[in-house]
This record gives C-alpha cells, structure tokens and sequence, in this order.
C-alpha cells in the first residue's frame, strides 16, 4: 500500500468517523448546585390591575339576523330594553282577485337566544312604522330609532318559550283585509308597497321586568301570513301569502333599538366614549355589557416596575385572573365562555383584536373545584404587557374583553376589582436571564 | 524509485492542506467529551491521542521522536531523523459510565483527536506542524427542576448544554544544542468556540439563552532533553501562562404561546479572558534490554491565575505519568518480535476543586504498536480505563474506557532527484 493510498482512505474513514459522530442527548440529572445556571425564575402577583367602565357611543345592529326583543331591570346596570325595527315586503305581489282573506298573522320564530328571567309574562305591541326604514348613512345603531303610530295594530301577552318553535300574533281582520286588499290591486313592487307600508316595530311595554328573546330574522321563521281562498267550482282552497324581511345588500332592512336606563347608578357618569368610570366609583366593579355597549378596561399601569428588578430579564407567561362578581350570574345571567381581546387607544375606539400566533386570543372560565360560586376568567395577557413594556412613546391604552355577540345580544357582566374578593389578579411569571 | 517519491510529495501537499482544513471545520463543530466537568473553564483538557504516549499513560517528556511524532517535548523533534517525514493521525473512541450515587448513564462519543506532520529537512533540526484538541467541552445537564419563586409549588426546569473545542495549532522546532542535548521551541494558537445555551421551560413557555464564546490566544512552549549514559534522556519542559482573548455572542429567546420571540441579541462582547497556567514538566526515562521504562512529572500552576468558576475554584494541578514500552527486535524478520507492548498509568490531582474536593483521576493504559514497514510507519492502538472524581456530595464519578486508534506514517521525503 503507498502512502498516498492509505492517506486518501484515512481522509474517507476520518469524514466517516466525524458524520457518524452523533451528539447525544443525554438525560442525567445532577446537583442543581453544579450548574452555573444564572437564571431566576420568579412569580409575580403584586403589580396593579385598573379596572374601569366606558361606553361605546354607538353600535351597529342592523343586518344582524336577530330581532331583539324584550326589558329587564338590573340593580348594576339599570333597565335594559330592546325593540326591533324592520320592513316586512315580498318579491311577488301578485293575488287573484277572487281571493278572499281569511286571517292573518304575524309569525316570529324563537332563535333561541334569551337572557334573564323568561317564566315573566312579555307584553308586546305590534305597530306600524310611519317612516320608512331607511338609516341616516349607511347603518342602524342600538340608539337609532323611526317613529311609529301610537295606536299599536295588534298586542300579544305571552309567556316566552325561546326553546320552542314560534310565536303567533293573530292580527286584526280589518288591518289585514286593508293591506291584503293594497297588495292586491295597488302593488305591483316592493317601492309600491313600502311607501305605504313602510315598517313596523315590535314595542314592549313600559313595565315589563323579565327578559329580552330573540327571533331569527329568516324568511322561513318570521312573516307576516295571510291565510285566504280562491273559490273554484265550488270546492274552496286555501292559500298563504307572506311579507317577510327581505335580505337586502345594501339598504339594511331590520335593527334593534337597545337601550338603558341608568339613572341614579354609577353608569350614569359615562356620558362620552372617552369617559372611564373608574372602579373604585362603582362599588369596586366593572362592568360589560353587550348590546348597550358598555366595556370594562384593563390596564396594568404599574408594569414597568418590572424594570426595578435587578438585572435582565422578560415575562415568558402573564395571565390575568378576572373574578365575576358572586352571585352575579346563574342560569338565567349566564357568563359568556370564549371572550377575545381587543385593544383600545387613548379614546377607547377599539384598534385591533390580540392575537398570537395560534389565532386570536381568548379567555377561559376556570371552575375552582369547590363549586360554581368561585369561577373566574382566565385570560392570555402576555401579548400586551409585552407591548406595554417597549411601548414609546407610552399611550393610555388598554385591552377589553369582547364577545362576538356583543351587537345582537345584552348579556352582561360584572367583574370584581382588585381590592374586591381579589377579583382581578395578574400573574405574571418572569425570567432573570442575565443579573449583570 | 525517488522519481515516484517526488511525484508523490508534488501530489501530497494539496491533500495534506485539505485535510488540514477538514480537520479544522470538523474540529469546530460540536464534541460532546460527555463530561459533565467540562462545564467547567475551557472543558477538560486533551487527552491528545499521541500515539505512543496515549498507551504508556501518556507519558513522554523524555521520549524521542526518531519514529514517532511526540508532542510533549518540543525537543524531541530534533530527534527525527534526517529526511524523514512523519505524519500522524488518531481518533479516539470512548465510552463513559457516569454516576451520581443514585444514577448511572452511558454516553459514547468517537471523534478525531490529532493531525501532525514532522520531519527533518537537513539533518539539522527538526520541525513539526500539528493541530489538536486543546480541550473539549460536551455537557448536557437536563430536567434540573426548581420551583419558581414566589409560586405556589409550580415548578420548571432547566437545561444546560455546552459543547465546543479549544484547538491547538502548534509549530515545534527541535534541534540539537550540544552533543547529547537537544532544545526545541513550540509556539502554539489556541482558538476554538464554546457554545452554552441554557433552557428554562415552564408548563407554557420556554427561555432559551444561546451564548458563543470565543477563545484565542498564543502560547511558548520551550523543552530541553538531556541524554547521558547512552541509555538514560532526562527532559524538561515549560509552557507559558497565557490570557485567551475572549468574546461572546448572546441570544435570548423565548417561545410563549408556541410563538418564538428574539428578546435580545448582542454580539463581539467583551468577556473575561481565560488564564492558562505556567505548566512545568520533567521526564526521565531509561532503556532497559527490550524495555523503555519513562517517568513523568507535570505540574501545572492554576492558582496563580486567581481564576473560580461559579461552583468550582482553580487550584495547582499535579500529574504523574509512568509507562514502558517493550519490544523484542525492531529489526527483526519476525513479525511479532517487532510490535511494541506498551503498559502505563497515571494519576491527576485535577485542576478543580468543587464543594471542597478536588475533581481527581486515575488512569491506566495498554497499548501495542503494529509496524506497517521498516521505515518506522505504525498503527497504535491502545485501551485507557480513567476514573474521574467520586460520588460525594454533587460530585459525579465518571468511568471512562477510551480506544485510541492512531496511525503514524514515516516515509524518506527530501531526496534530490537524480534524473532531470
């Protein structure tokens, strides 16, 4: 063998020897004392939550596929009522004129959604719109309104059964023969029709203390039918003929009015968007509600005491404990499970949903396992605080919890503070990487 | 003949300089020694795979290397003989049983130990290039679980990594000063990466802290080897203490809500230097009939460097090495009666001392030497048993078998081509 031979094959064993080399995990434990491990690993749980109130000035709620309908009292939030708008037309107009009316009646298909307490009788008045339902620009809000004819077309008293099928509100034959004659020989299109039948409004009456309920705006579950006969060698058949609400692009055609009535509680400060109803002025609470739009603002103004500790360091898991008041909730004022984050500006207008690179954000209910009375929210803080901590220049911001009903629902939360039950806690873990 | 010689060495050197080079790449990447002391400084010094040393007990201040490269003594390069070009090569496998007291765990690593080439031009000195490991560094220390502070119990853990090597780049000169005396000059560079990460996992997030240091330095090595009564060498050698240059990249990462953030990232900073000992060694040695008996003293002045470790302090290491080699006839026509049997120990107070103990080993070695030709070309493979530390305390004891693999390749190169 020359040399030039053994040296040519060392140079393959010795490429070999290092590819096969392999760098094994190994997983012997040894003294925490031998390392020289300068990390700390450290809990925190003392920084500061603010919790307040404001009020969005308005919300969007037409086109929401829900007629809300309804009223209750609230000791926190005040008196809550909810009354749906719409235009009811058809894409035919056409009937025999042999026709003849029989009945007609307003049909409103439960959709299931209800809040508060439904064993309460409802009162409703249906009545006819004297304005047509056309917005200002180009949507409703929870403070719009149209006005309407005082005297109601029919009123229905009933106890509401959101888990059953519909409601039936029978309507005066002189009414409906009026409109069933008007479709028959004035109709020929929905502009036709509209200008004299503009809408109508679903009103609750001024007592009421119960719940509010939703009805699906589909045209298979809410209509206004008219039951009539053609006479045709003298056997009678019966047809049906429907006004519905119609889906429209770009005209919205349904909303719900919601309003409150906060007078006399801490809420009645909030008069401005931009107004935060600290929670130590309202009985160390906060407040969310949907629909009215009212949310409760987290912030962590004391966050940057992170910087006093000693050395370099980073949050690596920040959670934020949200207690519900006690007996705040139950079966009838359920919590909502599954809240995303938003993050609000100085002016509380809502700039962006908090997510991560899972997807967005949400909180959880946490159930101590002593029992329902102590559940609290969970929520992934870690994207914010980040935020806060490199933030420059710093601004009042904040993030709000947010359910994706909040424009066609009123459930609403109270939220305890810090100081209360210790209802709002921030746990933060935070690593010391580097103590030079 | 020499006409094929001349090709070959024409045909060589690109080789040689490209293996230089792989060798260089490779010895960068990642060498688990799998001790988990080479946390500690700069790893746990080379064991150089020195051929002939490597079954002797590593000993050789007083050695020659008339047929074998030997890199304890700068002096003994005079002693390769005239037109003589050596090359060596080695690899090292070794398998370690570490235990706690409690747990016991296996770890294996196989990896190249040494590249060298010598030879002596003109008969009047000697030169030698070689790079090898200085030191190695190969830690995993994982699932270390504490309880995070100011917590309710909740616990993470902690995971600590280190690998890298310190590799030694030398030139050694040899030559002879007055007749049975020979002196040799070393200069050495060190430079090599030592990467640490450091991981912290909780039950959601993960920290992770990468750090690259980086090590160079120069170092004098001067060596002296005596012989008197023809079969008697005495040798001396003396390294300089030197200051490696150090800097560090750091990256700090963490992985919350399974996304990966870069926290901070700094580069080129500045680090302490790392202080390397004056080491002082004598050898004597003494052929004996078919023996060559040799003894070696080595000490090493770590406490001048006023160095401590975060666990562990520095402290003035000593070594003894003892070997002896045998062999029947090196000229003999009989096969057998030409390969050496090699036996040695040594013992090595340690340089650390952790928890009040000094980290110290034993060692002892076989090895034999297969002749390859007449020209003094062997394969030497050799068998070490070395115990580290004990299980006191936070102490490990580590077992290591180690199988060295070394060719060394002497050729007649320098001839003067006859025809034109």
């Amino acid at each position: 063998m020359t040399l030039l031979r053994l040296l040519c094959s060392i140079l393959i064993c010795s490429c070999l020897f290092n590819c096969s080399q392999e760098d094994e995990v190994s997983n012997f434990i040894v003294g925490e004392e031998f390392t020289d491990s300068n990390v700390r690993v450290i809990r925190i749980d003392t920084l500061s939550v603010d919790l307040s109130t404001f009020k969005l000035d308005s919300i969007t709620t037409s086109e929401t596929g829900r007629l809300l309908f309804g009223q209750y009292n609230d000791a926190s939030l005040g008196k809550i009522s909810t009354t749906p708008y719409f235009e009811l037309s058809s894409y035919t107009y056409s009937i025999s004129d042999a026709a003849v009316l029989d009945s007609v009646a307003l049909i409103l298909n439960y959709d299931q959604y209800f809040y508060n307490d439904t064993t309460q009788l409802m009162q409703m008045r249906f009545h006819r719109l004297n304005e047509k339902v056309k917005p200002y620009d180009s949507d409703f809000y929870n403070t719009s309104t149209l006005s309407f004819y005082d005297s109601p077309i029919a009123t229905k008293t009933f106890a509401p059964r959101p888990n059953s099928d519909s409601l039936h509100v029978s309507i005066p034959f002189e009414f409906g023969n009026t409109m069933f004659d008007f479709i028959k020989d004035n109709t020929s299109d929905t502009e036709e029709f509209v200008q004299e039948y503009k809408g109508f409004t679903l009103q609750i009456d001024e007592a009421s203390d119960g719940s509010v309920i939703g009805f699906s705006t589909e045209t298979d579950s809410t209509y206004l039918r008219f039951f009539y006969r053609l006479s045709d060698d003298d056997e009678d058949t019966e047809y049906t003929y429907d006004l519905y609400i119609t889906e429209s692009s770009d005209i919205p055609k349904h909303f719900n009015r919601i309003q409150s009535d906060v007078s006399g509680l801490p809420l009645s400060n909030l008069t401005n968007q931009d107004y935060n109803l600290s929670s130590l002025d309202s009985n160390n609470e906060s407040y969310y509600q949907s629909g009215v739009g009212y949310f409760t603002r987290i912030n962590f103004p004391s966050i940057r005491k992170l910087y006093e500790i000693e050395g370099q360091g980073t949050v690596i898991d920040a959670k934020l404990r949200l207690k519900p008041k006690i007996h705040s909730y139950n079966d009838n004022l359920p919590l909502k499970d599954s809240l995303s984050l938003y993050y609000i500006d100085q002016n509380n207008s809502i700039t962006e949903q908090v997510s991560n690179s899972l997807g967005e954000v949400m909180s959880t209910i946490v159930e101590s396992v002593d029992g329902y009375d102590d559940v609290y929210y969970e929520i992934p803080v870690l994207q914010y605080i980040d935020r806060k901590l490199i933030q420059s220049p710093l601004i009042d911001d904040a993030i709000i919890l947010y359910h994706a009903d909040y424009n066609k629902s009123v459930d609403r939360m109270i939220f305890n503070d810090m100081y209360e039950n210790e209802g709002a806690k921030l746990i933060l873990t935070y690593a010391i990487y580097d103590t030079n | 003949m020499p006409f094929m010689i001349q090709i070959k060495n024409k045909l060589l050197l690109p080789f040689i300089l490209l293996f230089a080079l792989s060798t260089n790449i490779n010895s960068q990447t990642n060498n688990l020694t799998g001790s988990p002391y080479s946390l500690f400084g700069l790893g746990i010094e080379g064991n150089s795979n020195i051929g002939k040393s490597s079954g002797m007990g590593y000993t050789g201040i007083s050695l020659d290397a008339s047929e074998e490269i030997n890199f304890l003594n700068p002096a003994s390069f005079a002693t390769i003989k005239e037109k003589k070009f050596i090359f060596d090569i080695g690899f090292y496998t070794q398998i370690e049983s570490l235990n706690n007291g409690e747990n016991n765990e296996l770890r294996h690593v196989t990896n190249f130990s040494n590249f060298a080439i010598g030879f002596n031009a003109n008969g009047k000195y000697g030169l030698g290039l070689s790079l090898l490991p200085s030191s190695n560094v190969g830690y995993t220390l994982v699932g270390i679980e504490s309880v995070i502070e100011g917590s309710n119990n909740e616990s993470y853990s902690t995971n600590i990594t280190g690998s890298g090597s310190l590799n030694d780049l030398r030139v050694d000169y040899g030559q002879p000063l007055l007749k049975n005396l020979n002196v040799g000059l070393r200069f050495s560079y060190l430079f090599g990466k030592i990467e640490e990460t450091e991981s912290v996992q909780t039950t959601t997030s993960l920290l992770a802290i990468e750090k690259d240091n980086y090590y160079s330095g120069v170092r004098f090595g001067f060596g002296a080897q005596y012989t008197f009564l023809e079969k008697n060498t005495i040798g001396l050698t003396i390294e300089s203490p030197t200051s490696l240059s150090a800097s560090r990249d750091t990256t700090t990462s963490k992985i919350t809500e399974s996304a990966l953030t870069t926290i901070e990232e700094t580069t080129n900073e500045n680090i302490a230097n790392f202080k390397l000992p004056l080491k002082l060694g004598l050898g004597i040695s003494k052929k004996y009939k078919y023996f060559n008996f040799a003894l070696d003293f080595k000490k090493s002045f770590w406490n001048s460097t006023n160095q401590s470790d975060e666990t562990g302090d520095y402290v003035d290491q000593n070594i003894i090495n003892f070997g002896t080699e045998f062999i029947k006839d090196p000229t003999s026509y009989k096969y057998w009666e030409r390969i050496n049997y090699r036996a040695g120990f040594n013992y090595d107070s340690g340089y650390l001392k952790v928890d009040d103990k000094n980290i110290s080993s034993s060692s002892f070695s076989l090895g034999l030497g297969f002749p390859l030709d007449f020209n003094g070309s062997k394969l030497n493979l050799s068998y070490g048993y070395k115990k580290t530390g004990n299980i006191d305390g936070i102490l490990i004891q580590e077992n290591i078998h180690t199988i060295n693999i070394n060719l060394s390749l002497t050729d007649l190169w320098f001839i003067k081509r006859k025809y034109n």
